[in-house]
């Protein structure tokens, strides 16, 4: 380990100034934590290596062979003569004869091989004389799977199996959002295949909505949700979001949008979810929402919208869903 | 190999690895960034946060969503019908009934778990408990896989229950560990500056540690270390976010406060609500008490009255506020009640069959699926595994299940453990 331990005392000594109690067990496991750190890393490299097919396939061949002729002695229940051969952990390890089972790669080397080889007169043959002896095609596998590395594929390591993964988005998209989400608001892919963007607004830092509004209009036409909620926005901010013509859900409960606000979203060809919940909108307002076409669902709860009202609405436009109380 | 990497310094062996990875795998291990794919989420995601209400102890699906009115030892629970036709459930569920159809009730589910601890972990991890592992919950994929949404606030909070309850980041950063809240009336304890030092104060002694710990950082830049100054930011963040208010229940009206139920886990309901309102993306309410080996009947029924007022009263209140549909509203327990009633009138474990819920988030409301046989012993039809149950959360979620991600020690682990989402239901 590169660190020394007063190196690590001195970082953890700044902590302390705040955190007061937990500084000495966070010391530990920052230790801890770290020897981990490179032991796991190296163990990574062990499972690298164990992830194809054909290790896979002498290693099952192998297991099957070791399951048929050895677990009764070597395995969970019995470990005789301190050997174990059921698992990665102790497969590799000597036991009372301070033999090693098994050498990757050497098959001549390990105790395992050269015992199932022994003539069945030798002291040190195994399986025992009065157990079965191994077949020839039995005495290969072992063979093959210790010369090819001897890999063990544990259950979770085969689940490891490559498996095809495309990823979404495009360079130029990536940019936006990166760049949108300095200002911390939430952008990303809505990624049903067509590199559509949705931006929440609502979390952005106060300060930046600005900004955030400002990078917004580059998405264009690649946005289809936004979300305004407990947003103060600008008069120009509602007139102007026609320019996102791929917008199909809008976010603007406990906002401040108008009933004049409302009037520029029947330019949105494909809108389709439309949250007012918690506004100052009242009939007036929803009587424009009759012109939005693709509109499917409409939030009206905590607002000055009568029943009346709702009902001119859903008159209007008999297909659209109105959650209203 | 092992000593050699050792020698190395922490960044070239990282950066060794990194590129073996990429050359032998065509993958690289966890980016700098803060998430693990940036947003690479995988089809159409209908829902953006999860509410999930974890019925601690193992619900007796029997006298709940899966009564046996047929069966001789069903007990004294009568069936009631629901607001969709052909579906009933327990009088113990009276509210729900009306609200059925917004939910989907899950019959078949089966669990090779049958302790509690061990279910619990299952159930949230979608793998059975290892010695060697620490597998993340669902909450902490979700947020290392698509990121957390408001900026100040955690993306992962757990409300009731224990502290060390299975499920956490597992191998994943420590900060997708959830943010415990004991008593949803306490809301965020210790989160304010304390009233002895001011604002300055507090700047300046962040300022020395900052200080202090600066050689220390240039000289080992390790995620490890970074991860103890990213809990200061976060922790300094939160302190002065204004969302801060999400956590204060008295911001709600009297009358909504009392929809939801003056309990326990009525207030950690409507604190999940509050929560996800403002953007935080996966809250678990735990309602305990659910281990009803001595006098089922009286238990459940007593510990059904809050799950189905606050549910309800969840339901609606996301209903109305346009949030039912990216909000998925889990039931889930770590398994079901034997259908035998033991000699002290109680019901014991049971994993063979039992019953989950799951409601909003895109799921088709009204509809049961999969089937439990004539006492509830076994499943009839369409067996739904744990894993399956969290897949299909995920798929919800627009996860992609079949991403391989590797935990430090190099092992390969997916979000719900190759678990099939049941995608009929949506």
């Amino acid at each position: 380990m590169p660190l020394s331990t007063p190196q690590l005392r001195s970082f953890v000594f700044g902590l302390a100034l705040l955190a007061g109690p937990l500084a000495s067990p966070a010391e530990e496991m920052a230790m801890e934590e770290m020897q981990m750190d490179a032991m796991m890393d190296s163990m990574q490299m062990d499972a690298m290596h164990g992830m194809d097919e054909t290790s896979i396939e002498l290693f099952d061949a192998a297991k099957a062979v070791l399951n048929s002729y050895c677990y009764e002695c070597h395995g969970a229940t019995k470990q005789k003569g301190d050997y174990r051969l059921d698992q990665k952990s102790t497969i590799y390890s000597p036991g009372e004869s301070e033999e090693l089972p098994v050498v990757p790669g050497k098959p001549d080397e390990s105790a395992l091989f050269k015992r199932i080889t022994l003539d069945i007169e030798h002291d040190d043959v195994m399986p025992p004389p009065k157990k079965a002896r191994l077949k020839e095609a039995e005495i290969k596998a072992i063979k093959d799977w210790i010369a090819a590395g001897a890999i063990w594929t544990d259950e979770d390591v085969r689940s490891g199996l490559p498996t095809t993964y495309v990823e979404i988005g495009d360079e130029a998209t990536n940019a936006l959002i990166d760049k949108i989400n300095e200002t911390r608001a939430k952008a990303e892919y809505n990624a049903w295949g067509d590199n559509s963007v949705r931006v929440d607004l609502s979390v952005t830092d106060k300060d930046k909505l600005k900004e955030a509004i400002i990078g917004l209009k580059d998405f264009g036409t690649r946005l289809a949700w936004i979300d305004c909620s407990y947003l103060e926005l600008s008069e120009s901010f509602y007139k102007n979001i026609s320019q996102y013509q791929n917008l199909e859900r809008l976010h603007l409960d406990n906002s401040n949008v108008s009933n004049e606000d409302l009037k520029a979203l029947s330019d949105l060809p494909k809108l389709n979810y439309l949250n007012l919940y918690s506004t100052k909108i009242n009939d007036d307002g929803i009587a424009a929402l009759a012109a939005c076409k693709s509109l499917n669902k409409v939030f009206l709860g905590s607002t000055k919208v009568t029943k009346a009202g709702v009902e001119k609405l859903q008159a209007a436009n008999p297909e659209l869903t109105i959650i209203y109380k | 190999m092992f000593k050699e990497l050792n020698h190395l310094d922490e960044l070239s062996r990282r950066k060794f690895i990194q590129y073996s990875a990429k050359a032998m795998l065509g993958v690289g291990l966890a980016s700098t960034s803060n998430n693990l794919w940036g947003s690479q989420i995988i089809g159409k995601p209908t829902a953006k946060s999860v509410i999930y209400i974890y019925l601690s102890g193992g619900m007796s699906h029997i006298d709940t969503f899966d009564p046996k009115p047929g069966w001789e030892q069903q007990g004294p629970v009568q069936t009631i019908n629901t607001n969709v036709a052909g579906i009933r459930v327990s009088e113990y569920l009276p509210s729900l009934a009306k609200r059925m159809d917004k939910m989907a009730i899950i019959r078949s589910m089966t669990s090779t778990q049958g302790a509690h601890e061990q279910g619990t972990y299952f159930m949230h991890t979608s793998y059975e408990q290892r010695g060697t592992i620490k597998h993340p919950g669902l909450g902490a994929w979700l947020n290392t896989m698509s990121g957390k949404t408001n900026s100040t606030l955690p993306g992962n909070i757990r409300i009731g229950g224990s502290n060390n309850a299975p499920g956490g980041a597992g191998f994943f950063d420590s900060k997708y560990e959830p943010l415990h809240l004991g008593d949803p009336n306490n809301g965020l304890p210790y989160i304010k500056r304390h009233q002895s030092i001011s604002e300055i104060e507090m700047q300046e002694r962040l300022a020395i540690a900052q200080m202090m710990d600066l050689s220390f950082h240039q000289k080992y830049p390790s995620k490890k270390v970074q991860a103890y100054s990213d809990v200061y930011d976060e922790a300094t963040r939160l302190m002065r976010s204004e969302d801060l208010q999400a956590f204060d229940l008295n911001k709600e009206p009297q009358s909504v406060r009392a929809r939801y139920g003056d309990t326990k886990f009525g207030k950690g309901c409507l604190l999940a609500r509050r929560l996800v309102e403002h953007g935080v993306r996966f809250v678990e309410v735990t309602h305990g008490g659910w281990d009803t080996h001595n006098d089922n009947h009286e238990l459940v029924s007593n510990l059904s009255n809050p799950l189905d007022q606050s549910v309800s009263a969840l339901l609606d209140d996301l209903h109305l506020r346009g949030l039912l549909e990216e909000t998925l509203v889990v039931i889930g327990t770590e398994f079901g009640r034997s259908p035998k009633i033991n000699v002290n009138s109680g019901r014991d474990h049971h994993p063979k069959v039992f019953s989950c819920v799951l409601a909003g988030g895109g799921i088709k409301g009204g509809q049961v699926y999969g089937a439990s046989d004539e006492s509830g012993h076994s499943v009839a039809e369409s067996p739904v595994t744990v894993p399956d149950f969290n897949a299909t959360i995920a798929y919800s979620l627009g996860l992609p299940t079949d991403k391989v991600v590797y935990s430090p020690s190099g092992r390969p682990f997916q979000v719900a453990h190759k678990g099939q989402a049941l995608t009929g239901l949506f």
